[in-house]
Parts: C-alpha cells; structure tokens; sequence
C-alpha cells in the first residue's frame, strides 16, 4: 500500500510539473546516459531484429528479397558510400526547404532509433532541448507529417509517430473541405478516418489530406498526412471510412525536421 | 565487499541494457520484451512480496525513464505486480519449471493491463487503443518463455540460493 500511495505521488508530481520539473530532469539525465549504450547495441543487434521481424512472412521475405537483389546489383555498379553520402546530404538539403513549414523555424535531426514502449508507436532523435527541441513540437519529412515530440531531454527526443495507435491528427479533405481524426493503428498500416460525411466516390477524388490546424489542434494547419488508400461505406452506414497511407515514409525515415510550433492553448 | 554491493548493480546495469537496448530492436510484431517487468516478476518468485514489492518499484522507475508516459506508472504496475507474485508464490507448493512460465506469463499479462488501466484512470486514455490486448498477449508470451533464464539472472544478482524445491519437469 505504501509503495502505491508512492507511486502515485511520483505520477502526480510528476504530471504537474511536466518535463521541466525535477522528474522530468531525472528521466532526461537517464535516458541521455544510457543513450550511448542504446546506440552502440541498436548498431549490433538491428539486423538480427530485423531478420526476426522477417521471420513468419515469407512473402514479403521474397519480395525483400528480389528488392535487394536490385539494390545490390545498382549499388555495385555506383560508388556505394558516395551516394548514400548525398543522399544523406540531400535529405538534410530537403529538410531546409519544405514548403509547407512557411516561416516557422525548424531544427533537422538524424532518426536514432526505435522507442522502448509498446503501447505507442515511437522513434528517438538526435536532437533535444539543447537544441531547442520542445514537447508538443511537430515532427516532419519534406514529403509530411511524421509525428510529435512526446518526450525530451538534453540531446534526445522521443516521437509519437502518427501510425501509434495513441496517436490522432486532426485533418482536412480539401477538395470537399470536410474534417476528420485520423487515428494511428501500428507500425505498417494505414491511419483509420471514420465519420466521414461525403461519400466514397467524393472522397476518392482527393489528392492529398492535410492537417486541419483547428482551434486546439495539435499540429499547424496545411502539413500533408496521408493519400486516400480506401473510402468505404457499408450498406445502412451513413458515415465513409477512410484509410490513408502516410506521405512521409514512416517506417524508414531517418531524418527529420522538428518544427518550432506548440499548440495553441484555447481561450 | 560483499558479493552482493557487485551482484545487485551488475543485475541492474544488465537489465536496463537488456530493456532499453536490446530487445527494442527484436521486436513480434512491432511488440518487445518488457524484460524489466519480467525481472520485477522473477524477483517476486526468488524472495517473497516485500522485497519485490520494493524491487519492482525500483525498476519501475527505471522504466519509466525511457517512456513518454507519466514518471510513476510502470512504478506503480511493477510494485503491485512483483508484490502479487511473491504473494502468490509463497502460496505455491509445487515449484515445477512450467509453473514459473505461467506466473511470469499471467504476471506479465496483468503488469501491462494494470499500466494501461491505471494510465487512462490518471487520464492518459491514449494509452488505451485496440492493440492493447495484442500487445498484453504478445509481452506474456515472450516473458514467459524467458521467465527460466530470468529467474537465474535474479537468482544470481540478489545473491539468493536455487530453490531446492524446485523440481525441473
């Protein structure tokens, strides 16, 4: 009994005074101590994480492993470490330059690796309040929205990715300027948008959703989501389902903009 | 020194690389080993409910370093939860190996539902989505299976003697 009247009041003291409280600087020393040793093993480790996660899905297997075959037979035939250079090089070009930002201010981080939890989908970046780097902040490719900064210490950050089922974005159809909630539901599957009032044919026709940026939103107006995968509607429902597919490639992204914009407080 | 003042750290340091470094990157299905959880459990078959209780609030706060949900929660779900078994375990007078993976898998099972629920009662409800029972399922299995090796990394770290009872079926 004592240790849950402590655990509670570690919980509570820890909600009221969020990451800049005490609490909040102990997670943070943590997490960038351990940080170097999570970078070390990740580098090892991955490939065997990646050959389990393999495992059981022969199909994709193959046809991983036909892509690699290519891949292997284009990077053969070019200087392989000089083109992943620019290509590295060209995604941090790219992340100077992303339109839909506007004016606001951004910082460009490196992609270190997966989050820890399993109730939310995460990723940890290289850049944390050193840098400027704030919880609630928007995190972007140069393609869309990749997700929000749930967490921070120093010199990392850890991002709620828009596919995490405890994620959900506010977005704008805009050819039919209708509004919706896209709900994340894991790693690899497309973001859920119920409750649609247009039907499948009017939605079908749009090119792109965009985030709403509506009073309390929780990212800026006009940032790409997602391209409409399907829009159904059974027989007797009122209401379309859509399914979007991330703009950003979300699964293998590994550099990010984090932009300099907090939600808004209601009035 | 007391073997203990190297065991003791040694678990811990071990642990949290195992949990924070390790497993992360060999996911099922997107789900990990929670192996700081499963150690909290093990301590709760090794020394009895006080101690794990203690220990597992311990390792929950270690957890929750490397969340994004509020400091104190996994404390709260370890505590309760390696407070549980070692009660329960006192309990038990059949000490077969098949009996420590499934009260490491029931454990591991009740340890992650007890988070979520106390999580959205403290109001984090998106805590809560549809891959909740995937995920708690997923966790019991993989901490089940290796609850064995676990119990003799807990065995070795709080210094305490093989359970002469135990019988290996």
């Amino acid at each position: 009994m004592l240790l849950v009247l402590l655990s509670l009041t570690v919980v509570s003291v820890d909600l009221w005074g969020g990451d800049t409280g005490a609490l909040g600087a102990v997670r943070g020393t943590v997490a960038d101590t351990v940080a170097p040793v999570r970078d070390a093993v990740a580098a090892i480790v991955s490939p065997v994480g990646d050959a389990v996660s393999s495992v059981g899905n022969d199909r994709d297997l193959r046809a991983e492993n036909q892509e690699l075959r290519e891949r292997n037979a284009d990077l053969e035939s070019s200087a392989a470490q000089s083109e992943a250079l620019l290509d590295e090089l060209e995604a941090l070009r790219s992340l100077l330059d992303i339109d839909f930002v506007g004016d606001l201010p951004t910082v460009a981080a490196r992609v270190k690796g997966g989050g820890v939890a399993n109730f939310e989908d995460t990723v940890e970046i290289d850049r944390g309040s050193d840098k400027g780097v704030a919880v609630g902040n928007p995190v972007v490719t140069a393609a869309g929205l990749v997700g929000r900064v749930v967490s921070v210490s120093a010199d990392r950050a850890q991002v709620r990715l828009i596919t995490s089922p405890s994620s959900g974005v506010g977005v704008r159809f805009p050819t039919v300027d209708e509004l919706g909630l896209a709900q994340g539901q894991g790693a690899e599957r497309p973001l859920s948008v119920d409750g649609i009032h247009k039907s499948p044919a009017e939605i079908r026709d749009e090119p792109l959703v965009y985030t709403s940026g509506q009073e309390d939103s929780l990212f800026p107006a006009d940032i790409p989501v997602g391209r409409i995968t399907s829009a159904t509607r059974g027989p007797g429902e009122v209401s379309t389902s859509v399914e979007l597919t991330p703009v950003a490639d979300i699964d293998h992204v590994d550099h990010v903009a984090v932009i300099s914009w907090l939600p808004q407080p209601g009035p | 020194m007391s073997t203990a003042l190297v065991r003791l750290p040694l678990l811990v340091v071990t642990s949290v690389v195992l949990h924070a470094a390790v497993f992360p990157n060999l996911r099922v299905e997107g789900i990990a080993v929670d192996f700081l959880l499963l150690v909290a459990v093990c301590t709760g078959i090794v020394v009895g409910p006080s101690r794990a209780g203690a220990i597992g609030f311990a390792l929950g706060l270690l957890a929750d370093c490397f969340l994004a949900s509020p400091f104190g929660l996994s404390a709260l779900s370890f505590s309760v939860t390696a407070y549980g078994v070692g009660a329960f375990h006192e309990t038990v007078l059949h000490r077969a190996r098949w009996i420590v993976v499934a009260t490491a898998a029931v454990a591991s099972a009740m340890g992650e539902t007890l988070f979520v629920l106390a999580g959205v009662v403290l109001g984090q409800s998106e805590l809560w989505s549809r891959r909740v029972p995937l995920v708690v399922a997923v966790v019991a299995v993989l901490n089940g299976l290796l609850a064995p090796m676990v119990i003799g990394l807990v065995r070795f770290g709080l210094a305490e003697p093989d359970d002469a009872a135990m019988v290996v079926r």
